[in-house]
């Protein structure tokens, strides 16, 4: 579904990625892991159209994506959580979500059937619906994060350390919903330094380290190799 | 005494929504590009100028002066647009505020050239009677302007608040990047929001040049001079603010031409932009910090 071929991304002089491939099939969940400035979050930003590729293809659908502005990224079908939730703070919950489902141009009662179903994977949503987003706790502001996302209904969602920061039984609770949404068919594409969580419930993962790939494989073929383990994942190794 | 201070008031207010209009212009296009446009004021004068030529040609009725000097309006917007900031890249804060006034200086001469410096007529449609609003006198225009105040604002609010465009402009005021992952185009709504601030220009322009009663080259550095105390005073990017700190210019000017004479009326507005910068920069409703 999504394919990275060779990317390249500079921020000024310097290049964050360095010619990186990642393949993302049809209803996968596939995890990238890795230290901080390891090109994780440039890689998301490049692909939704906020950073320029310098060289290389971004394939979706067998279309090349690489460069197009991040309106026409997210009409075709790809969604962004991004690192630290670009909530609409002064928004109330319910516009939030409405923006979330800005691309779409089916009727308002489709919309309102959308919003009753992310607010049926996200309860406090519904309860929370005329309150400022910015009034919102952590874990409610990365769940309304995800909600605005699917109101897009996106083909591929992509995820940027969605637990980031949270308090252990919300992030159990969001791994749960990104798990179920990839079983209701949703491609997903999960950025995380949190590997232990990540391993869990990706397919497969790639380890990114100062702007290229250092391994790809499944989670078990990733422990097979401690080293790597060790230096890149922390956390994931002390079982 | 109180009866024409309460008369004052009533004009200050009606007036002041001329000054809130200028002062939303501003504002909108600030909130929503985090950008001055100095051209505002050339576009509002240029608007007006325009809006006479029906007149000349064939005595148009005064809705349809309005209309010209409106559509005119947008299209300079949409020069300005595309001058000053579409193809200067995010991070260059200072090329468009200097590139809009080389705008504003351009638009200035070429209305200059076109016509001469001294200004033009302009025939106010509503009459030169006083109406009587119960016990107090006031002028017709003004109370025209109080009702296209009301009238444009409504709309504003409704377009921002009720519609999915409004939203989108919202979204980006607020935080761009977070708008552009939504699939809102930024250009698009940039583009929006110069038509949106230039009709509201066309509509100035006309109440701008009615009350003054002629269409002069000067009336680009009276409103920049009113829109940006007003900005200043209501709270920089608040267009709650735009609102009452118009509306509180207006009043207080009303009140120093009574009290001190006409001649000290511009000097106040920049007392209170002083003051205002002193005590409370952040305005009368701005937010705290951003």
């Amino acid at each position: 579904m999504l394919s990275l071929e060779a990317l390249e991304t500079r921020y000024g002089g310097v290049v964050a990625l360095k010619g990186i491939a990642i393949e993302v099939g049809t209803g996968e969940i596939v995890g990238v892991l890795g230290p901080n400035g390891a090109g994780k979050t440039t890689t998301l930003l490049t692909v939704i159209g906020l950073l320029k590729p310098a060289a290389g293809h971004i394939r979706f659908l067998d279309r090349d994506i690489a460069g197009l502005a991040p309106d026409r990224v997210v009409a075709a079908g790809i969604g962004l959580v991004p690192e630290g939730r670009w909530i609409l703070a002064s928004m109330s919950v319910r516009e939030n979500l409405l923006m979330g489902a800005y691309p779409r141009r089916d009727g308002e009662a489709a919309i309102a059937r959308e919003m009753d179903r992310v607010c049926e994977i996200f309860p406090v949503l519904r309860e929370r619906r005329q309150q400022r987003a910015g009034t919102l706790s952590g874990g409610e502001q990365q769940m309304l994060a995800i909600a605005r996302a699917l109101m897009a209904r996106p083909k591929l969602l992509m995820l940027d350390e969605p637990t980031w920061g949270l308090a252990p039984l919300v992030v159990e609770e969001i791994m749960r919903v990104i798990k179920q949404l990839n079983e209701a068919g949703t491609t997903i594409l999960l950025v995380e330094q949190n590997a232990r969580q990540a391993l869990g419930v990706v397919q497969r993962c790639y380890v990114l380290e100062v702007g290229h790939v250092s391994f790809s494989g499944t989670p078990a073929e990733l422990k097979q190799h401690p080293a790597l383990t060790r230096a890149y994942l922390g956390a994931a190794t002390a079982r | 005494m109180f009866f024409d201070a309460a008369e004052q008031f009533i004009n200050g207010v009606m007036y002041g929504s001329l000054y809130a209009l200028i002062g939303g212009g501003f504002t909108i296009l600030f909130g929503v590009m985090r950008r001055f446009n100095m051209a505002y004021g050339a576009t509002i004068m240029a608007a007006a100028y325009v809006s006479l030529v029906p007149l000349y040609l064939f005595r148009a009725p005064f809705w349809l002066m309005v209309l010209t000097g409106l559509a005119a309006a947008i299209l300079i917007g949409l020069l300005v647009e595309f001058c000053c900031f579409r193809f200067i890249k995010k991070g260059h804060e200072l090329a468009p505020l200097v590139a809009t006034i080389g705008m504003l200086i351009a638009i200035t001469e070429a209305i200059v050239h076109a016509t001469d410096a001294a200004g033009l007529k302009y025939p106010s449609p509503f009459g030169d009677e006083s109406l009587e609003l119960g016990r107090f006198l006031v002028r017709p225009d003004y109370l025209a302007v109080l009702v296209a105040g009301v009238l444009c604002f409504t709309l504003i609010f409704l377009l921002l608040y009720k519609t999915r465009l409004g939203r989108a402009m919202r979204a980006v005021a607020e935080r761009p990047e977070a708008a552009q992952i939504l699939g809102v185009s930024v250009q698009r709504v940039n583009v929006l929001t110069f038509v949106l601030t230039s009709a509201l220009a066309g509509v100035i322009g006309f109440f701008a040049a009615v009350s003054v009663g002629s269409a002069r080259p000067d009336i680009a550095a009276f409103v920049t001079g009113k829109g940006l105390v007003v900005m200043v005073l209501g709270g920089l990017g608040s267009l709650p603010g735009a609102i009452v700190g118009g509306l509180v210019l207006g009043v207080l000017e009303f009140q120093a031409t009574w009290f001190l004479g006409a001649s000290y009326r511009d000097i106040l507005a920049f007392l209170i932009l002083f003051v205002i910068l002193v005590f409370r920069p952040r305005g009368l409703l701005g937010a705290r910090t951003t």
